[in-house]
């Protein structure tokens, strides 16, 4: 564990270094999506103008959503940039030079990159959130915390989908789409959507888990609601975690690599 | 005419090359299909029954369909544009008995007509289904698919210009980028400028944006006394916007030529 | 000797689908897919000598990668064993991985966008090297590989050789017994080839570094293996030394002459490779034709001005195995 911890900030250092080097793209990349996400509650700005409230929610909800949201998938990439890049790295064969080191490969190609997008989205996430009418110290320490098991849930999700690639051959597509479709559906006040939709973005979309939930918990802390998110971090990446194992167990008996040959 | 015949040919190879890669346009239907769905809780939830700026639910639906039937059918060149012009590969086109500007204006059209009609297909095909309602009727898609005509020639107007910029700046990915974000936000692609507070919705009224998609989209849904009032102003647009560029462009390749790319 | 690698009765065997052609066709290997068998390597056995390089060559899809992941750990075998270094490669593969050091050529390792010494110091941590022995280890590389110019430029700004010299080095930080190389002087040129090929014998000598190369490139195996395997269609064809090959395999001497008079050789087994006015190059079969009767031939109807004697170019000799000749 201790390694992994070397190996992060190792990665960390050196994959910046390395991108800063391109200056240009570096900013361009990492305040792009900041204005990218600003542009974004352009829309959330002008329909609270015009309607007040949607359901339950004001404008200053709204924002405290994309504020979870830009944090944790920021948390998650930054630290986990190859997580959607996995696909990609089993199909092309990049698997092996990780395969053949003394370090557990999952954490391994998770932690060797870097998304410098996804520091622009953890920089707003956390600017905007001074802007929200929550905004107050201990506030701040609740985002914090939710955002990162927030995050568990996002990589573990996605390890899911990604892992996939070891059973069906591509699940790129599928990989692409779905994490879409999580941002999607999570930057919405989570009320509008009725009975049967709410138990799929609770379970195969679990996009509640970043909006409904740590909203619930910022506005008013409550225990259960905690609770709910840690045993989803660990369902969600415990599911991940096997799937990637009996994968690379697949992978290993070289059914997979036959295609490639 | 007999000058005119050949952009029609290149019109009619590109639709059918267009209809070839289907594939990764099966990756945006997708996404068209999530927006529609997942905004159709929202804008159910807004509306509750009732009515603003003269939308209700089923017309607002409508609305964001035709705007993003639009917004995710264009034909982006701006890249390959400014490669032609940074090698210099843009003097074969300039020696040639044609010109460049209509050349690629037919490319265009044909890729973005092709898409377009397919996603207004798909999305009328959904809303049906889903809503049982549409305020559209045989003249309405008429005279809206002319208005998206001109909207499709405005935007293909500035994308040239983005093209453009390459004779004079080393990256246009920026203008680009600030450009889509306009047509995000004061285009009306996910919100009308009807929405607007009044300042922003006069600063609109005097951009072209709106021309692009939101014009067309009211279009559709309002039938005959729209277009007689937008389209005039899409013609106007298209008119100054295109002059500029069929301007600029010969100074530029006059530049070019000079300096011998 | 100590042997280092055995490998036993070594199969490997996938199943693949049948790909048919046609929308029928696809449909139904939806529905009811059929399998084949694809024997990538059938019954191998060999072993490697501490310290010894060995080639390992085969035409392309003969089974050597299959071969080398399964020596590595990364594939399991159908049937068979192998041990590396006293361990079962694939229910080892940590533990053996921090023995072993790999450079494949044509794959790029994913460290590209950095400079070598931060993948350096990033092997470092991963094969959890002790501080003082990690710093004596790097500078001794850096001389040896003369990377004192180029440790801190980023990767993508350094010349192929340059690149192969650093992956090359970085695969040895950790001093590993067994050095797994796959088509290291692939697109290099021919000075860099040579310096690449002094280092690693320069290395194999000094540090007892056991090296199992593959390459298509002959000229790595005549000057640096001592022993060739070669493999084809999943199985061990020839099993030799570079000498016995070019001795045993194929008789023929290569007579590059400048005679005083022109001269056309009437003896069975000599074969006029070229011929310009008195200079000739002419093939000697010496199972048929002994070198002494072609010499004592020539010498009775001219003088010889100049000779020289070759051998047949191991490509030739290669190619013939692949081919199944001789």
């Amino acid at each position: 564990m201790k390694k992994l911890i070397k190996l992060i900030w190792r990665y960390f250092k050196f994959n910046l270094s390395a991108q800063m080097e391109y200056r240009a793209n570096f900013l361009i990349q990492t305040f792009g999506m900041v204005l990218n996400d600003v542009f974004l509650l352009f829309f959330w700005w002008i329909l609270f103008g015009k309607v007040g409230m949607i359901n339950d929610y004001q404008m200053g909800d709204m924002m405290l959503v994309y504020s979870v949201v830009t944090i944790s998938f920021g948390i998650s990439l930054v630290f986990f940039g190859n997580l959607l890049n996995m696909t990609e790295i089993i199909i092309k064969g990049e698997l092996d030079s990780y395969l053949l080191l003394p370090q557990e490969e999952l954490s391994h190609i998770l932690v060797s990159r870097i998304s410098l997008g996804a520091m622009g989205d953890f920089i707003f996430g956390m600017l905007l959130f001074f802007f929200t009418p929550y905004a107050s110290a201990v506030n701040f320490l609740i985002l914090i915390g939710v955002s990162i098991l927030a995050s568990f849930i996002f990589t573990g999700f996605n390890i899911i989908f990604q892992s996939l690639t070891f059973y069906i051959g591509n699940s790129t597509t599928l990989a692409r789409v779905l994490p879409e479709s999580v941002l999607t559906f999570s930057l919405n006040p989570p009320s509008i959507f009725n009975g049967a939709v709410r138990i799929i973005l609770f379970t195969a979309i679990p996009s509640m888990y970043f909006s409904f939930i740590p909203i619930s918990i910022i506005k008013e802390f409550n225990l259960l609601s905690v609770l709910i998110l840690v045993a989803a971090a660990i369902i969600f990446m415990g599911i991940g975690i096997l799937l990637f194992k009996r994968g690379l167990k697949k992978y290993e008996s070289g059914n997979l690599i036959v295609k490639r040959m | 005419m007999k000058r005119l015949r050949k952009y029609f040919t290149v019109f009619k190879i590109n639709f059918v090359n267009e209809l070839m890669y289907s594939r990764n346009f099966m990756g945006q239907i997708l996404f068209f299909g999530l927006f529609l769905f997942v905004y159709s809780f929202l804008w159910r939830a807004v509306f509750r029954g009732g009515e603003i700026e003269g939308f209700d639910f089923v017309r607002m639906m409508w609305y964001f369909m035709f705007t993003e039937s639009i917004m995710l059918s264009k034909f982006v060149f701006h890249s390959e544009m400014a490669q032609d012009i940074k090698t210099g590969d843009i003097a074969y086109h300039l020696n040639k008995p044609y010109s460049y500007l209509l050349f690629m204006y037919a490319k265009y059209m044909s890729s973005s007509l092709i898409r377009m009609t397919m996603n207004l297909m798909f999305g009328s095909l959904i809303l049906f289904i889903t809503l049982h309602q549409t305020p559209l009727t045989p003249l309405h898609l008429i005279l809206g698919i002319i208005s998206s005509m001109a909207g499709l020639t405005i935007n293909f107007v500035f994308f040239f210009l983005i093209g453009l910029s390459a004779l004079w700046f080393e990256e246009n990915t920026a203008f680009h980028f600030i450009y889509s974000k306009f047509l995000f936000t004061i285009g009306g692609l996910f919100i009308p400028i009807e929405f607007f507070p009044d300042w922003l919705k006069n600063f609109s009224s005097r951009m072209p944006f709106m021309y692009i998609l939101n014009a067309p989209a009211k279009v559709y849904i309002n039938g005959s006394s729209e277009f007689a009032r937008v389209f005039p102003m899409q013609l106007f647009h298209i008119l100054v916007w295109g002059g500029l560029i069929v301007w600029l462009f010969n100074r530029g390749t006059r530049r070019l030529n000079i300096n011998g790319g | 000797m100590e042997k280092v690698v055995e490998v036993n009765g070594l199969s490997k065997s996938f199943k693949t689908k049948v790909k048919r052609s046609g929308l029928k066709e696809s449909f139904k290997s939806l529905m009811h897919p059929v399998y084949k068998e694809v024997k990538a390597v059938q019954d191998i056995n060999f072993s490697v000598e501490k310290g010894e390089v060995l080639a390992f060559i085969g035409p392309n899809g003969a089974g050597k990668s299959t071969t080398i992941k399964m020596m590595t750990g990364i594939l399991y075998p159908s049937a068979g064993e192998v041990s590396v270094l006293g361990m079962i490669p694939w229910k080892s593969r940590k533990k053996l991985s921090y023995k072993i050091g790999s450079v494949f050529g044509q794959k790029s390792q994913m460290w590209f966008h950095l400079p070598p010494e931060d993948s350096f110091e990033l092997m470092a941590d991963i094969y959890e090297l002790n501080k003082n022995d990690y710093k004596n280890r790097l500078k001794e590389l850096v001389k040896r590989f003369q990377l004192e110019e180029i440790m801190h430029q980023p990767v993508r700004k350094l010349s192929l050789g340059q690149r192969i010299r650093c992956e090359i080095a970085v695969s040895l930080i950790h001093d590993p017994e067994i050095l797994f190389l796959d088509e290291p002087t692939i697109g290099l040129d021919v000075v860099v080839k040579n310096q690449i090929r002094e280092l690693i014998k320069d290395l194999n000598k000094r540090k007892d570094l056991t090296v199992f190369l593959t390459s298509h490139d002959v000229g790595d195996i005549e000057k640096l293996c001592r022993r060739v395997i070669v493999i084809d269609k999943g199985q061990l064809i020839l099993h030799s030394t570079v000498n016995e090959l070019k001795h045993d395999f194929l008789k023929t001497k290569i007579l590059s002459l400048k005679l005083e008079d022109e001269y056309t050789p009437q003896l069975s087994g000599v074969n006029v490779l070229k011929k310009k006015g008195t200079g000739m190059k002419i093939e000697v079969d010496t199972q048929i034709c002994s070198l002494q009767t072609i010499l004592n031939d020539i010498i009775k109807r001219t003088a010889i001005v100049d000779m020289t004697i070759s051998e047949t170019p191991m490509e030739e000799i290669i190619e013939t195995i692949y081919t199944g000749g001789a």
